[in-house]
């Protein structure tokens, strides 16, 4: 349900301007410009990366499941690839199960990197403490990442001293963080933890138990562990015994890679075109980059790259064709206005539009 | 006499074992004398002592090649909760800067346990090279046999990797290797000093049974009566992953007292170490699994263990009912063989290695590739993967007989005409031989299941001359009586209802807080 209800609000949102596979791509996180700047200009952003490691043949499969229940119908967006529409009976499922899909607890854009990391931390710390808590310093470890082991081991020498005291407060903050969801998510985020002498259950058992499918256990999981992280740092010091466990993750969305290269010279005030020559890459990459950088700085001069006369062009474009597509945008502007420019309004809109929101 | 007893408070020392297993100390002496060894110890012998003794002990670092990553982890995990802390596993899952720090860290360990494909990296194989290598070791090593059940094309490349490794002493261990299988492995390496270590396989203590059966529906009547008797810890093997899923929900909802779950390639790394350890933690009864399953897996009373479809080749069933009994108290294997399962391996054998058309297109993409001066990067493979929708195994099998031929050298395409044209022809023939072995191999398997004659005898009878008498009953054929079995049935293992608060509780706090 909870999968379903994800899939059609994501098709609803993109109103088949991108293709099926972009909502694959937001699902699983891809930080590819396009999925990040289409989270943010379809208000996807919720979603964003809460789906990692959902392969394509399962993602396909439930989108024809879709189609064929007449939730949503087959189309193609404008560079011919498939896409899909959300058809009346699919928006009617949703009105009627809206209230028992918990939405908001999803803030993908927000915890996608730090969700993993943290849980897999909570795992691997109470299945070890809950060892060493019986002197048991011989166990199978649930979580196998080297990093994440080495942050355990590293944090549990930490507190080693005053473990139980620890373990006291750890339960607290749980059962109160937890108290706040429904019984049944609560007792399935338990069910899952591993600790001395007992392994937790698989997605596929929580599936099974709790009669629910196993997609929407993983989601479920995924989404109230984006309710923890919010509250744990929205008050960092009511929780003194998670907050540990996140406080080295800085600010999620950042710029990295080729993109964080170009910002760098960016801020130091080189032109696109410098940039492209510095970093012998092409123009067009480096204005790939710059709309990725628009996005996240929020000092962004759109003024050096677009005129007041085109912005207002553009703005009355997107608003007249009620459009994201660039194609259609750039067919009613004048000529000279490049795609590059209406990128950056678009971001400039989206910008506009949410406001001081926490996404923007 | 004196060496024999310093071995033995050596094992007493890192394994806390009293005393080795039959083979393990006449390998582990071969070892430490700098020989080259073939070591074959039927499954659950324990031949992983056979290298993790001798890493100790030896001066410098021991490597072992296995091509089954999660068996990999297991032995590392395993042995860190033995307190053995110089150990370490080089694969595909870890991550690029993991395995930097290893690389640069690698002359502080004993052990190290690599995949095949990882060991053909240049990078790594220059730093190991670097190093004193005391031992090599090639786990299953059955795999680099073309005649094996389970080969791949990345061991063919070890005899190289070796030499580049200035020639270290070489054991090869495998758990199934017939007298054939054994000569291909020593000529492979190019060893024939190698000193032959063979241990009968066959174990007194299982029986074997065959159900004929005529439909899908006969199966789960019958599983469902064998699992209500409860003979202990089972497993179930399947052929296919859905078929497992399946009847895991399906033997749930039948048999609500039991705890049945399913383990198969696809399910995620933190879930399978969850079902294998609630396995081993007796949360968890039985297992609908394939063959993805059970490697490693150290039960030791897994007193049943259920075959749902025919396995392809005797070596395949010899190694997954081994897991039974380990403990050494009878168990039981049942095959339930319905005549028209045969079609299932039969497509698998067709579909494990590419036809004609399916090497003709992509050669001649390759070609294209080469005329048009293109490189073979990461994405034109990929390109080339999506528009033919080959397998990985397949495309590894192709990639590595056109680099062997010299047709693809490094990123470059190398193309010839009739050089191509030969390898192609070359490439055919040998896929139809080795599918045609397969189908013989098939067609053995089935032959078993048919035969009215003494299951034991036939079942070993490929790899040894006679066997030891059965402790408990031998086969259906030589006539068995299951009810006597009943006496032998745990419990089964019991679920707690408790509210989560208790459990967190349980679990932070420790069992005294568990009643609170």
């Amino acid at each position: 349900m909870i999968f379903n209800g994800i899939l059609l609000t994501a098709a609803k949102q993109i109103k088949q301007e991108r293709s099926t596979s972009s909502i694959y791509h937001l699902l699983t996180g891809s930080r590819s410009i396009q999925t990040l700047q289409d989270a943010h200009i379809f208000s996807n952003q919720a979603f964003f990366g809460i789906y990692r490691g959902l392969r394509k043949q399962i993602f396909d499969e439930k989108i024809t499941a879709l189609i064929q229940a007449g939730f949503l119908e087959e189309t193609v967006e404008e560079k011919g690839r498939q896409a899909v529409r959300c058809l009346p009976e699919g928006e009617t499922w949703l009105a009627a199960h809206q209230s028992r899909i918990p939405f908001h607890y999803f803030q993908g854009f927000l915890y996608f990197d730090k969700a993993d990391v943290f849980y897999n931390r909570l795992l691997l710390l109470v299945q070890t403490l809950s060892n060493t808590n019986e002197s048991n310093f011989s166990f199978i470890p649930v979580i196998h990442q080297p990093a994440t082991e080495r942050f355990v081991r590293q944090f549990y020498k930490q507190i080693k001293e005053n473990e139980r005291s620890y373990l006291e407060e750890l339960y607290d903050e749980l059962v109160q963080l937890l108290a706040a969801f429904p019984e049944e998510e609560a007792q399935i985020f338990i069910d899952r933890f591993s600790g001395y002498n007992h392994y937790g259950k698989s997605l596929d058992q929580l599936a099974i138990q709790y009669n629910r499918e196993a997609a929407d256990i993983r989601l479920l999981l995924v989404g109230m562990i984006h309710m923890l992280l919010q509250k744990i740092e929205i008050s960092q010091s009511d929780y003194s015994a998670l907050y540990p466990l996140v406080a080295d993750l800085g600010q999620t969305v950042k710029l990295v890679g080729s993109p964080g290269k170009t910002y760098d010279l960016f801020k130091q005030g080189l032109t696109p075109e410098e940039i492209s020559r510095i970093r012998s890459l092409k123009i067009n990459t480096i204005y790939d980059h710059l709309a990725e950088i628009a996005l996240y700085d929020p000092a962004f001069p759109f003024s050096d790259y677009v005129s007041e006369r085109d912005t207002k062009e553009i703005l009355q474009a997107i608003q007249e064709t009620n459009s994201f597509k660039l194609k259609t945008i750039k067919e009613n502007v004048h000529p000279e206005i490049s795609f590059f420019q209406i990128r950056l309004m678009l971001v400039f809109h989206h910008k506009l539009r949410e406001g001081g929101s926490r996404h923007g | 006499m004196g060496e024999t007893l310093h071995l033995e408070n050596e094992l007493q020392k890192h394994f806390q074992y009293h005393s080795f297993r039959l083979g393990q100390r006449e390998i582990i002496s071969d070892v430490l004398q700098g020989k080259s060894v073939l070591g074959i110890l039927p499954t659950g012998s324990g031949k992983s002592i056979c290298y993790q003794l001798p890493s100790l002990l030896l001066d410098g670092l021991t490597v072992v090649v296995s091509p089954l990553i999660s068996l990999m982890i297991d032995q590392v995990k395993e042995l860190k909760a033995k307190n053995f802390k110089r150990v370490v596993a080089l694969n595909s899952f870890v991550t690029y800067s993991e395995r930097q720090m290893v690389m640069e860290q690698l002359h502080h360990y004993k052990l190290l346990y690599i995949s095949p494909e990882l060991l053909q990296q240049p990078q790594l194989l220059k730093r190991l090279s670097q190093l004193k290598i005391s031992l090599f070791v090639i786990d299953e090593a059955h795999c680099i046999s073309q005649w094996g059940h389970d080969f791949r094309p990345d061991y063919l490349k070890l005899g190289k990797v070796i030499e580049n490794l200035h020639h270290p002493p070489v054991l090869a261990l495998s758990a199934t290797a017939t007298p054939a299988v054994q000569a291909d492995i020593i000529k492979s390496l190019d060893r024939p000093r190698m000193v032959k270590r063979v241990y009968p396989m066959d174990r007194n203590n299982l029986t074997f049974a065959i159900q004929d059966v005529t439909s899908d529906q006969e199966k789960l009547e019958l599983l469902t009566i064998y699992l209500n008797k409860h003979y202990g810890p089972a497993l179930i093997y399947f052929s296919s992953r859905i078929q497992a899923e399946n009847l895991a929900r399906i033997l749930t909802e039948k048999l609500p007292e039991l705890q049945v779950a399913f383990y198969h390639g696809g399910v995620e790394p933190i879930d399978r170490i969850q079902i294998q350890q609630q396995f081993m933690n007796n949360q968890i009864d039985v297992i609908c699994c394939t063959s993805a399953f059970g490697m490693g897996i150290n039960k030791q009373n897994i007193r049943l263990i259920i075959h749902y479809h025919i396995p392809s080749q005797m070596e395949a069933y010899i190694q997954e009912v081994g897991r039974a009994g380990r403990d050494g108290k009878p168990s039981i294997c049942l095959l339930l063989y319905g005549r028209y399962d045969a079609a299932i391996p039969k497509s698998i054998i067709e579909n494990e290695l590419p036809e004609s058309g399916e090497i003709r297109m992509i050669m001649q993409q390759l070609k294209v590739l080469s005329e048009q001066g293109i490189e073979l990067t990461k994405e034109t493979l990929h390109d080339l993967n999506e528009l033919f929708q080959i397998s990985e195994i397949k495309w590894r099998f192709l990639r590595f007989h056109f680099e062997k031929h010299g047709m693809i050298n490094g990123k470059k395409v190398v193309y010839q005409a009739e050089h191509w044209r030969n390898v192609y022809e070359h490439l055919v023939k040998w896929i139809q031989s080795r599918s045609l072995y397969k189908m013989e191999e098939l067609q053995e398997m089935i032959r078993w299941a048919e035969s009215d004659d003494c299951l034991r005898k036939q079942l070993y009878k490929k790899f040894q001359s006679g066997y030891d008498p059965p402790i408990f009953e031998c086969c259906s054929n030589c006539g068995i009586d299951l009810e006597q079995w009943e006496a032998q049935a745990l419990p089964p293992s019991l679920q707690k209802d408790t509210d989560w608060r208790g459990k967190l509780r349980k679990l932070l706090l420790g069992a005294e807080h568990e009643a609170k």
